[in-house]
């Protein structure tokens, strides 16, 4: 088990380092950091002091030890854009995601995996292939017509719940705070979590019923019943356990996509996130911020993936026994 | 009718003009077309015939398991003197498990590879006794015993892929016998074993069998199989018995021209032959059966009146039927 | 001869099957629709919409013609400019297409060609490659288009970005699909390696570069093109997405996702048409290519026959 993780670990440990070095790459030489954090009038000889000053000459192998050191205590520099320190803003919006997507996750799997039981076991009936076909357009609609379309119809015409922002926050252990605890927070949550949350709804419906399908006709499905156990016990015992490994699979990449379009979410619904900063960001050409966005992207990333494989080893016993251990 | 009264032992199970139709965009397919045979308490029956025969569909028939849209258009199974072929799926799920069990090709596929193996005797168990968990677990061990899987209680908690293909093949054994069944189907029990366990696991089911008095509907393609184990063979063709009687009659004294040039084929070991022999063209595809007799295309001894008759089962002596019409005497023909 | 060609074809398990689904049928027939409408757009709107001198600002924010003050002129009304919404349409899918096909080309060209060496090579150049997909694909494809994209723009600034800002969208979508290709086409150059077809042709001495793209590549396309079909689908999306967000295609030539963004403004004041149709349009096509791409993988997976 140990040599399971750790293999698994220094992979991920090796991904990291690389995208690291490439957001390095990025940070330093893309466009002249320098250049960019001063103001017109500046000289040259100015300009050239103060790259000498902050280390940007020094040969690029130490350039990078530095920027690593930075990064890991969460030190990008300033925001072009903005103007403020990129840790302090990133401080500030995650919390918006994390509740966003957190939220959204939990609404899709609650939902989700049940419809794509049910839609698995009555292959022909009519409310399941209604429900597979809805999940179908659900796949189709991209994230920010569901997001117009949502808020035309939910805030403009029946003005139940509100367009736009996170509603009244209220601050709990240092910097988080949270929108939950507060009836505006949960009203302004629910419209960006559904959105969210549709995409990956519908995916995983399809992904349970199409392993639910496949189980269902695997021997040891048809051995199962030709030892006479009971329905019951076949679909959701049998069948049902099987899908779950594919879906432990799947659930790492929802996670890791839902932060992804997370960032087309908050923009829409100007959700104050994390998505919403890298979108300003990349229209601004905001370096420092799309470098720290890229390398916090990819430690969630490979820490998912590693969950994701964690859990796989609990459940599947084929996993655990290097090989086969009984004799003839 | 083609059942033959034998002594002592009474009849088991009985398939009287068995037809299976599977419909398909082409046409109606007939895999199996009027079928009739009967197994008696405790004997092997050995069905065999080469692949696409409908041998496979046959046993899947009787426990009513058919792929859809395949069906039994015609005719019915009877267990114990009770029909089962028209019960409602309720009671078929107690038939099967219960009083027919199954003995699938491939061990590795038919064990669900998340649960143990005790677990799913278990579950089996309970499913088709009254047995308390704790009482269907120390039966579970005493089977795994049976079978011969030592340090039973040890492996009572391994899953599936911890173990050998022959050990599997003996799980699966148990499973099928968890009820005490009458009547076990054992589909290609050995093919997917190596050659050095399927003479063990073989004997090993025919002891069972024998203990218990559970009659066993063998379906194979092998005739080493066959001569080891079979009371008893019926000779499949493109889905019609063609010959069914006692081994020693089928294997020496085969009266079908199919079936004595199967017979044929198999070589011996210690003689010399110049060339192997074999019969001309190949078994027809289901949408092209002949008329008349299915195997007439390929047969030496073909009459004018193979083309457009279908010939029954004669019985030619005691035990022994074939369906050619060469043994019609009542009808002789020109 | 033509004649027992073409009922040749209809007489194959395909067409037979796609004979007897009736909304594939109607999703293919709308996809050609879509696509025929674009290439030859400019022979069917009654003007250039993208041509200032044909622009009446007269004739700008105009109902559609269902609705009162519209004219049967601008069927699906006009925007801001007095541009005609059904032919900015027309040109808007144009755009849509152009970069959704030109990603999964570049897309299928780099996967079926790294599969293919991955595949059949094996070894460490196998490794190597296997490892740079699993890499990218730690990420959700999105987000690396939108990377690349971003990156890409801080490259070009000015109006340099508007005119490659088509092919930036091509680069960033290609490169963030390309590893499904590849791992599809390496386990299916693997499984056709161990076959004898190919034995034979490396006993005759057959050059590896042949072998893998005459004898193996037409025996994998099948699943490639049901994962280019469904690639479409989502290109357009993530397309769609970008320019939405303002980093995909500027509005001087604008796509069905710019088209929906400069709408937007106008959805609070009462214009919806000129959001609302060209998002009905992007629904409809990428709806189209799924259900095509859905049937595609039924018909041809052998499992589920």
């Amino acid at each position: 088990m140990i040599f399971y993780i750790g293999k698994r670990i220094l992979q991920g440990t090796v991904v990291i380092v690389i995208t690291a070095f490439l957001s390095f790459l990025l940070f330093n030489f893309v466009t002249d950091p320098v250049a960019n954090m001063v103001g017109q009038e500046t000289t040259a000889e100015d300009m050239e002091a103060l790259r000498e000053r902050l280390g940007f000459n020094d040969p690029v192998p130490v350039q990078f030890v530095r920027f690593m050191g930075n990064a890991v205590q969460g030190e990008f520099g300033i925001s072009y854009q903005m103007q403020r320190s990129v840790k302090s803003l990133f401080r500030e919006r995650f919390p918006a995601t994390f509740e966003l997507v957190m939220v959204s996750t939990l609404l899709a799997l609650v939902i989700g995996i049940p419809l794509g039981v049910y839609t698995g076991l009555h292959r022909n009936g009519k409310i399941a292939n209604g429900i597979l076909g809805a999940s179908l357009i659900g796949v189709s609609l991209p994230t920010f017509i569901i997001s117009i379309l949502f808020i035309y119809l939910f805030a403009v015409i029946l003005r139940w719940l509100p367009p736009f922002g996170r509603g009244d926050t209220v601050a709990i252990v240092g910097y988080w705070t949270t929108g939950l605890l507060s009836i505006s927070g949960l009203k302004s949550i629910i419209l960006p979590a559904f959105t969210l949350c549709l995409y990956q709804l519908a995916l995983i419906l399809r992904i349970v019923r199409s392993e639910m399908l496949e189980a269902l006709q695997t021997d040891y499905i048809k051995f199962a019943k030709a030892r006479g156990l009971q329905n019951r016990v076949i679909n959701y015992e049998y069948a049902f356990k099987n899908t779950l490994i594919p879906v432990i699979t799947v659930l790492g990449l929802q996670v890791s996509s839902m932060l992804a379009f997370s960032v087309v979410t908050e923009s829409v619904f100007q959700w104050p996130g994390l998505g919403m900063l890298f979108i300003q960001a990349a229209q601004f050409g905001d370096i420092p911020i799309i470098t720290a966005y890229l390398l916090m992207a990819t430690v969630i990333f490979v820490s998912i993936n590693l969950l994701v494989d964690v859990i796989y080893y609990l459940i599947d016993p084929r996993l655990r026994v290097p090989s086969s251990s009984a004799a003839g | 009718m083609s059942s033959i009264q034998n002594c002592n032992k009474k009849e088991i199970l009985q398939v009287d003009h068995l037809r299976i139709e599977y419909p398909t965009r082409k046409g109606v397919l007939v895999p199996v077309d009027d079928i009739s045979f009967s197994v008696r308490e405790g004997e092997i029956l050995a069905i065999v015939g080469e692949s696409g025969a409908g041998k496979s569909m046959s046993g899947m028939a009787i426990i009513n398991l058919l792929e859809p849209p395949g069906e039994i258009a015609r005719g019915n199974v009877v267990l114990n003197g009770r029909r089962i072929d028209n019960l409602p799926a309720q009671a078929m799920q107690k038939v099967r498990g219960g009083e027919i069990g199954v003995i699938f090709q491939d061990p590795l596929t038919s064990l669900n590879p998340l649960f143990t193996i005790g677990k799913q005797l278990v579950q089996t168990i309970t499913t088709h006794t009254d047995l308390s968990a704790f009482k269907a677990k120390k039966r579970a061990v005493e089977l795994l015993n049976e079978v011969g899987i030592s340090g039973a209680d040890s492996h009572f908690d391994s899953y599936p892929h911890e173990f050998s293909g022959g050990m599997r093949q003996r799980v699966v054994i148990a499973l099928a016998l968890c009820a005490g069944p009458k009547l076990i189907i054992a589909d290609e029990p050995t093919t997917a074993l190596d050659v050095s366990i399927q003479a063990q696991i073989l004997s090993l089911l025919k002891t069972l069998c024998r203990e218990h008095q559970t009659a066993i509907i063998l379906i194979t393609h092998d005739m080493g199989v066959v001569r080891k184990m079979a009371d008893r063979v019926a000779v499949m063709y493109a889905g019609r018995i063609v010959e069914v009687g006692s081994v020693d009659a089928i294997i020496k004294d085969a009266k079908h021209p199919y079936t004595s040039g199967l017979m044929k084929c198999i070589p011996n070991i210690g003689s010399t032959v110049e060339n192997l022999h074999h019969i001309a063209g190949s078994m027809p595809r289901l949408l092209e059966i002949p008329t008349g007799c299915a195997f007439h295309p390929r047969c030496s001894m073909m009459k004018e009146r193979c083309r457009t008759e279908r010939p029954e089962l004669i019985p030619l002596e005691e035990n022994h039927e074939a369906a050619c019409l060469l043994f019609d005497k009542e009808r002789t023909d020109a | 001869m033509k004649k027992f060609l073409i009922e040749h074809i209809i007489d194959t398990d395909f067409f037979y099957q796609y004979r007897r689904s009736p909304r594939v049928i109607v999703a293919s027939s709308i996809i050609l629709l879509i696509i025929f409408s674009a290439v030859f757009a400019p022979l069917l709107t009654p003007h250039r919409p993208f041509d200032p001198a044909t622009l009446e600002l007269m004739d700008s924010r105009t109902p559609p013609f269902f609705q009162e003050g519209g004219s049967t002129t601008f069927l699906l009304g006009t925007d801001d400019q007095g541009r005609d919404v059904l032919a900015i349409i027309m040109y808007g899918s144009r755009i849509s297409l152009i970069v959704g096909f030109g990603s999964v080309l570049l897309a299928m060209v780099i996967g079926i060609s790294i599969g293919l060496l991955s595949g059949y090579t094996g070894g460490w150049i196998d490794s190597f490659f296997m490892r740079l997909a699993d890499i990218q694909l730690t990420f959700p494809s999105i987000l690396i288009a939108l990377l690349v994209d971003s990156i890409a723009r801080v490259l070009f600034t000015g109006s340099a970005q508007d005119e490659v800002a088509i092919f930036i969208l091509i680069l960033a979508i290609g490169i963030s699909t390309w590893p499904q290709y590849a791992r599809m086409t390496r386990s299916g150059a693997m499984v056709e390696k161990g076959k004898d077809y190919i034995a034979a042709a490396r006993i005759i001495k057959v050059n590896p570069r042949k072998i893998m793209f005459r004898h193996i590549l037409p025996n994998i396309m099948g699943p490639n093109l049901v994962l280019a079909t469904l690639g479409l689908a989502g290109a357009v999306i993530v397309e769609a997405t970008l320019s939405f967000l303002g980093i995909g295609i500027p509005p001087t030539t604008p796509s069905l996702g710019t088209l929906i963004r400069i709408g937007n403004d106008y959805l609070f004041s009462g214009e919806w048409w000129i959001t609302i149709f060209p998002a009905v349009a992007l629904v409809i096509l990428v709806l189209s290519i799924n259900i095509l791409g859905d049937w595609l993988r039924d018909v041809l997976n052998p499992k589920l026959q």
